[in-house]
């Protein structure tokens, strides 16, 4: 996959400022990746979905859990358009679950789950997930009902 | 179902394109019974016309689809199907066939993520000044509905604020204005970026400064019409058309 240069080296800014602890600076060469990444038209729907979700990591590195979150539903929106009915997409939605869940957003994460539900349903590897999905489904439904 | 495609063919009068949408949306509304859940993302169209002669609307809409370069819905049922409903519209009252097109692998609305959805996200990344994401977000959200005046400002508003992206800024808020013409915020934020353009110099081929400070004015002028008691914008387009008569004729951009 090829990134562009500018875009590379801000990636490794991020990540290097991110585990020194400097906060400000890591957010701050982030929101320049991010800006470069929204207004460059060179790459592949692949390299930009790949890029996209390394946004999201960058947020969650740096324990901006709501920002990552909200990353993370920009990279499903983008996947579900250009990559739908895969394994990876419904993989991005079950992330997306799982992260509204411990945000509290449990009406949401349902709705994320049902995504990645009818992404993964004809994949061969459904039957495995199947029951597991379903066992998620029905206790964040009950979470839900009592709350 | 997703809906893809309306045409409407009344028999003597042709239904003008606000009319059109009229109709079809009153029919959506009307009839929930078409099973019709969402609208295809920045694919959804109307076409209308009129039959002009004897005949049968219901019997010659194909034609109309046909004509209008949907004969793939007609013959690819795997894919698409049609649905047609009779009714009488106009005044006074003609016949007239609607034929919805519906896409049979659109899946339901609820398992794609919602304009609405989109936009709320990307405000929320503004709010958090969070201006290159939001970026990302309204052009992941611009992928999949293209036309949509609500995410082509929101992106333009924020392109507006880097001098080298008003090219696209203006040419996002020209789309918006075509849209909707009565909204005076895509007015003013046209203007403004053409103020922009002045202002930094950026070349618009085939235009003055003059004309573009016309256009100012004209933009100001409409929106001042469409709210007359909102005095700062008639300051603006004070300003505006001083500016224009001082300015005169300066010289072309390339």
């Amino acid at each position: 996959m090829a990134i562009p240069k500018e875009l590379a080296e801000l990636m490794q800014t991020t990540h290097r400022a991110a585990q020194a602890g400097n906060r400000k600076s890591a957010l701050d060469s982030l929101e320049a990746f991010s800006f470069l990444l929204a207004i460059q038209d060179s790459s592949t729907d692949f390299e930009f979905v790949s890029m996209l979700a390394v946004v999201g990591k960058l947020y969650e590195s740096m324990n901006e859990r709501e920002m990552a979150t909200l990353n993370l539903a920009d990279t499903c929106a983008f996947a579900e358009r250009h990559f739908p009915k895969t394994a990876e997409t419904s993989g991005d939605y079950f992330d997306l679950s799982s992260a509204l869940e411990r945000m509290g957003d449990i009406a949401g994460a349902i709705k994320a789950l049902t995504r990645a539900e009818y992404h993964l349903v004809d994949d061969p590897t459904w039957p495995q997930y199947k029951k597991g999905i379903e066992a998620r489904k029905m206790a964040l439904e009950s979470k839900l009902g009592s709350a | 179902m997703a809906l893809l495609y309306s045409y409407v063919l009344r028999q003597k009068t042709r239904p003008s394109e606000q009319e059109a949408t009229l109709l079809v949306t009153e029919r959506l509304l009307a009839t929930p019974e078409l099973g019709i859940d969402a609208l295809a993302p920045g694919e959804f169209r109307i076409a209308s016309s009129s039959l002009m002669m004897e005949g049968d609307v219901y019997k010659m809409i194909d034609g109309l689809i046909r004509s209008e370069g949907g004969g793939k819905f007609l013959d690819s049922p795997d894919l698409y199907e049609v649905r047609y409903i009779r009714a009488n519209t106009g005044d006074p009252p003609e016949p007239t066939c609607i034929a919805f097109v519906l896409d049979r692998k659109a899946p339901p609305a609820n398992l794609l993520q919602s304009v609405g959805e989109k936009i709320e996200r990307a405000r929320q990344w503004e709010g958090r000044c969070r201006l290159g994401d939001a970026m990302l977000s309204y052009r992941v959200a611009l992928d999949a509905h293209p036309d949509h005046p609500d995410l082509l400002y929101g992106l333009a508003m924020i392109q507006k604020r880097y001098w080298q992206l008003l090219p696209p800024a203006v040419a996002a808020f020209k789309k918006c204005r075509e849209a909707r013409p009565e909204r005076i915020e895509y007015a003013v934020a046209l203007a403004e970026a053409y103020e922009a353009v002045i202002a930094h110099k950026i070349p618009i081929v085939g235009a003055s400064v003059t004309d573009i400070q016309e256009e100012v004015v004209d933009l100001l002028a409409a929106a001042s019409v469409l709210k007359p008691d909102d005095h700062s914008i008639k300051e603006r387009l004070k300003s505006a058309r001083a500016a224009c008569k001082t300015r005169g004729e300066e010289g072309f951009f390339s």
